[in-house]
């Protein structure tokens, strides 16, 4: 009997403090997501339509990082200024970070506590000693639509500009956990195997390694690795695999980790804060898919924009490391990394991996999606003078997905 | 007669690495057919086709393939080499969506199908070698006496070339057909079926028999789609998704109505690159090879019709994932034995004319002289045997990230009724005194059998060879084990080789990824510590020319390690191929 007092107590009592649950301030809110509602930022020389270029980049010196403005300067590619584009986020994650943001912590080990839905940290004090882990968590959580189909062309570009490898893939990664309600349905339907997102990657072409395809669970739990499996069609089989992020893809010098900038665990790492910039950045992308040119084809060329960034490092906690620090130059109204720089034990600069992100309403069926859709990826090794280039065909957000979708019985008759 | 095993082929590992080609094995009913007419089709619609990205398409079609010449040099010793293939491949895939949502090509609506795809696989194939006839005679097992040289390719009648130079057939024709409103999913047609969680070891992944004549020694160089047989076969999967705290559960099944072959065999001299044998029935009083009892071929056809009443083959299988990773299946297949999972039975059962002790045959001189007759008359006292057999098998995996950062894989099935050859139950025959005296036949007796293994794959950061790329290593170890007493088991290679209780095969290679990803190097090596440590070590290295035009080059070694006389292994290693060390030149354009 006591025990069900004491149930019922704290049962009221817990709802009480639900609803009476601190919210996070408007105008933070206001803040993070609608930075460019009222007004777009501009620079002197910047105006939209001018061009940045080898023999014109004055202008922007003080609005690109220096590894950046080099190449231009040295001629290796050119682009136009576009006036700044409004990109914010779908209104339930937006509405689940107000509602969520401020009872979220970061606990000993390093994991969320408290964290539901939504952005976990909108607030950035430079003071903070965990602000550099704090924006690691919010890159991973930001706002990727509750499904990403993406049929895209991978290519291994050397500076010859002869396509090495050329590799046709179909991407899907949909999340089961920590996603907002939308439209009454909840998404979070993997919440009990503790699966944050299922990730497929189905390869269509060349022949030789048509309809091989892998299949990720990445765990909400940080320290849980994740669990990974292989089908390949000549086996017709479907294993099991252990993936490790540091490693190459195709020996290109662009690691498993490097898609969208960063997609590994953040425990590996050790984040920095260095602070808030207004950039250039190849974002609003206005087409379906993302154009490159210049020095062998292997940068953005449609028209960048200025935004408001934040510049994170993280450096690998594991020696060995194809990598000593990665600089990730993140957008701040839509947490997504725009361009990251490499750098190689040394601290050389080695490498920059564009993402690459559009308007929905250029991208044919998002226009009502509410995500920066994905238009494409260049990793550029410079040291390796060879390019990584992934180019959109076509994309489809928030498009249902059948419940058995990434069963492993469909994965095998989907490999056939 | 024993099928030597040739089931140890690492084109698995290959294919972790993502770098073989997709190819089909031919079955031994369609060998002959003019493959002409459907391959100049094939070139003239392929390259009329309007091109989009990778492949070629076609309203709801799509064609995708490739055009594939090989050349097999086989060196016995360093400076002795001869070419015994130059094979040219063509390989089509046509495959089109023909039900989405629930409509049949937008047109007609069937509402009670989600969807359906439809596959085929077509494939070319012209062996030049059967024209141009290069080579000495070749070398046969055990590669020692004045009878070690047998048969070149000049040998072979005109009949016997044109029948084998050139393949044409659609190996696998299916459709798969998902029912909309239950979790049930059809493949329906020619097809294979694969389960286990081996490289290729043959345990659970016997559904289809393997077809020995496509490249009897290209251990890792061919891929399995090469190999095996496909069936005309109804598959079912019923995927139940969450069952209490497994996830990922499904029951599949398949039946094979009928039309179902054991693994096919390749003699010399028309099969120099399958296995070292020349055909075992060869002399016959009558002309040309000896028949079997009751029309039974070997490699081909029991004492059986091809129906779903006398041959039919079914297998079901439960697979699921506890929420720990540990991913497992339960198996139970009903098939006849094929022949070709390594182990040493026999698919010829000696069949005395009459039972010692009847009205006929009162003395052993009676039985003797019964077969004698029949000899005579161009049949031996055998039948090719492909009896039925149950099996029961389990597969498991699991991947630990945190201790070993590896996957380790098992599986195991134990087998009721396999056949061997009784020394026993010889069967007699007259010599030129009248004496009885054993044929060489036996009769069979049944064994029960279990094999086994137990895997371990890890993807191992080697800085020093290569900084930017793992090294995908992968190790097997494979044992068998029979339960009866195999003093009385005749093997099958030679009259020397032993049944033995125990044989253990083990396996490791590595492959990583450099240039890039234009160079794809594989090492492996395969060892049989029973049998004086016989052994097989291959390289192989493709390399991407242009991403669609690939050129391959591998060596296989066979080689018994300080041991110079014969060794009975049917493994297909160093005892069996010993003399048979090759080199491979394969150059593929795909599109």
């Amino acid at each position: 009997m006591k025990r069900l007092m004491c149930g019922i107590v704290c049962g009221l009592l817990s709802g009480s403090w639900q609803t009476g649950q601190a919210e996070v301030a408007d105008t933070i809110i206001q803040k993070m997501f609608h930075p460019y509602a009222a007004e777009k930022p501009t620079a002197a020389g910047l105006a939209p339509g001018t061009t940045i270029s080898q023999d014109s980049w004055e202008a922007a010196k003080d609005y690109l990082p220096p590894e950046i403005l080099d190449k231009i300067k040295a001629g290796d590619f050119s682009f136009t200024v576009q006036e700044t584009t409004d990109l914010p986020v779908s209104e339930a994650y937006i509405e689940a970070t107000k509602k969520n943001a401020e009872q979220v912590k970061i606990s000993d080990d390093g994991e969320l506590e408290g964290y539901v839905a939504g952005l976990p940290f909108p607030v950035f004090d430079p003071a903070d000693p965990q602000v550099g882990l704090k924006a690691a968590w919010n890159l991973r959580y930001r706002d990727f639509g509750d499904a990403m189909q993406i049929w895209n062309v991978f290519r291994l570009i050397p500076e010859s500009g002869r396509i090495d490898r050329e590799i046709e893939n179909y991407y899907v990664v949909a999340y089961g956990m920590h996603r907002p309600m939308a439209n009454g349905e909840n998404p979070n339907k993997w919440e009990r195997d503790g699966v944050l997102f299922k990730e497929l990657f189905h390869i269509m072409s060349p022949f030789d390694l048509k309809n091989t395809i892998t299949l990720r669970h990445r765990h909400a739990r940080d320290q849980d690795n994740d669990a990974n499996w292989l089908y390949t069609p000549s086996a017709r089989k479907i294993r099991k695999t252990i993936v490790k992020h540091e490693d190459a893809v195709y020996d290109s010098g662009y690691l498993n980790e490097d898609a969208f900038g960063f997609w590994g665990y953040v425990r590996g790492y050790d984040w920095k804060f260095l602070g808030e910039r207004r950039l250039l950045a190849p974002i609003g992308v206005k087409a379906a898919a993302a154009s490159f040119g210049g020095r062998a084809n292997w940068y953005p060329t449609d028209p960048w924009e200025l935004r408001d960034m934040l510049v994170l490092e993280s450096t690998p906690k594991t020696s060995n490391y194809p990598y000593g620090k990665r600089v990730l130059y993140i957008d701040r109204q839509t947490f997504v990394p725009i361009y990251t720089l490499l750098y190689d034990g040394q601290g050389q600069y080695q490498r920059i991996i564009f993402e690459l992100y559009g308007n929905p309403k250029y991208s044919p069926g998002n226009e009502q999606v509410r995500v920066p859709v994905f238009v494409g990826e260049s990793m550029i090794d410079y040291q390796d003078k060879m390019g990584v280039i992934t180019t959109i065909t076509k994309a489809l957000y928030n498009s249902p997905l059948p419940d058995d979708f990434f069963n492993l019985d469909k994965i095998v008759a989907r490999g056939q | 007669m024993r099928i030597a095993n040739c089931e140890l082929r690492i084109a698995d590992w290959c294919q972790m690495f993502l770098r073989d080609n997709y190819r089909c094995p031919l079955p031994l009913w369609e060998r002959g057919r003019s493959a002409l007419a459907p391959l100049c089709l094939a070139l003239v619609s392929l390259f009329s086709l309007p091109s989009a990205h990778a492949d070629f398409t076609y309203g709801p079609f799509s064609l995708t393939g490739n055009v594939q010449t090989q050349q097999i040099f086989r060196h016995p010793e360093p400076d002795k080499w001869s070419i015994i293939q130059q094979r040219n491949t063509l390989r089509l895939r046509l495959e089109t969506d023909w039900i989405k949502e629930e409509q049949i090509f937008d047109t007609v609506a069937v509402p009670w199908l989600r969807s359906a795809h439809f596959v085929g696989l077509y494939r070319g194939v012209y062996d030049s070698v059967y024209d141009f006839q290069p080579g000495p005679r070749h070398e046969v097992f055990p590669y020692r006496g004045p009878n070690r040289l047998d048969g070149k390719f000049s040998d072979l009648t005109q009949g016997a070339a044109h029948a084998l130079r050139f393949e044409s057939i659609f190996r696998e024709v299916y459709s798969d057909i998902e029912f909309a409103g239950i979790p049930l999913s059809l493949r329906v047609g020619r097809q294979m079926v694969v389960w286990g969680e081996s490289d290729n070891l043959r345990m659970l992944d016997r559904t289809n028999a393997l077809d020995f004549t496509w490249h009897g020694g290209g251990l890792g160089v061919e891929t399995w789609d090469d190999l095996r047989i496909p069936y005309w076969t109804i598959k079912g999967l019923y995927s139940f998704g969450r069952v209490g705290p497994l996830s990922d559960v499904f029951l599949e099944s398949y039946w094979v109505p009928g039309r179902w072959v054991p693994a096919k065999l390749g003699f010399l001299p028309g099969r120099a690159w399958s296995f070292p044998f020349t055909h075992p029935f060869v002399g016959s009083p009558t002309g040309g090879n000896f028949k079997l009892l009751d029309d039974t071929v070997l490699g081909r056809q029991g004492d059986y019709d091809q129906n779903p009443g006398e041959n039919s083959q079914v297998g079901v299988r439960i697979g699921a994932t506890t929420p720990r990773g540990f991913t497992f299946s339960l198996n139970y297949l009903y098939q006849r034995i094929a022949q070709d999972d390594g182990m040493n039975t026999t698919s010829l059962r000696g069949r005395n004319q009459c039972l010692l002790e009847t009205v006929d045959c009162e003395t052993a001189f009676d039985v003797a002289l019964h077969n004698t007759e029949l000899i005579g008359n161009g049949i031996l006292p055998a039948e090719a045997y492909y009896p039925y057999v149950h099996t029961l098998g389990i597969s498991a995996s699991y991947a630990d990230d945190t201790y070993t950062q590896g996957v380790v894989r098992m599986e195991t099935i134990y087998e009721f009724g396999k056949p061997f050859a009784d020394k026993r139950k010889p069967i007699l025959f007259l010599d030129e005194n009248n004496v009885p005296i054993p044929s060489g036949l036996f009769g069979v007796k049944k064994s029960d059998a279990w094999q086994a293994f137990v895997g371990f794959d890890r993807p191992t950061w080697i800085r020093t060879l290569n900084r930017r790329s793992t090294f995908f290593l992968t190790t097997q170890l494979f044992w068998q084990y029979i339960p009866e007493g195999t003093s009385r088991f005749q093997g099958q290679l030679s009259a020397t080789d032993k049944v033995r209780n125990w044989e253990v095969v083990g396996t490791i290679a590595a492959s990583t990824t450099y240039l890039k990803g234009t160079l794809l190097p594989i090492v492996f090596l395969v060892i049989d510590p029973i049998n004086h440590y016989n052994a097989q070590f291959t390289w192989i290295l493709d390399y991407y020319i242009t991403p669609r035009l690939i050129l391959k080059l591998s060596q296989s070694y066979f080689f018994v390690p300080g041991f110079g006389g014969q060794v009975d292994e049917g493994w297909g290693l160093g005892g069996l191929f010993r003399r048979r060390d090759e080199t491979v030149i394969r150059l593929t354009y795909q599109f």
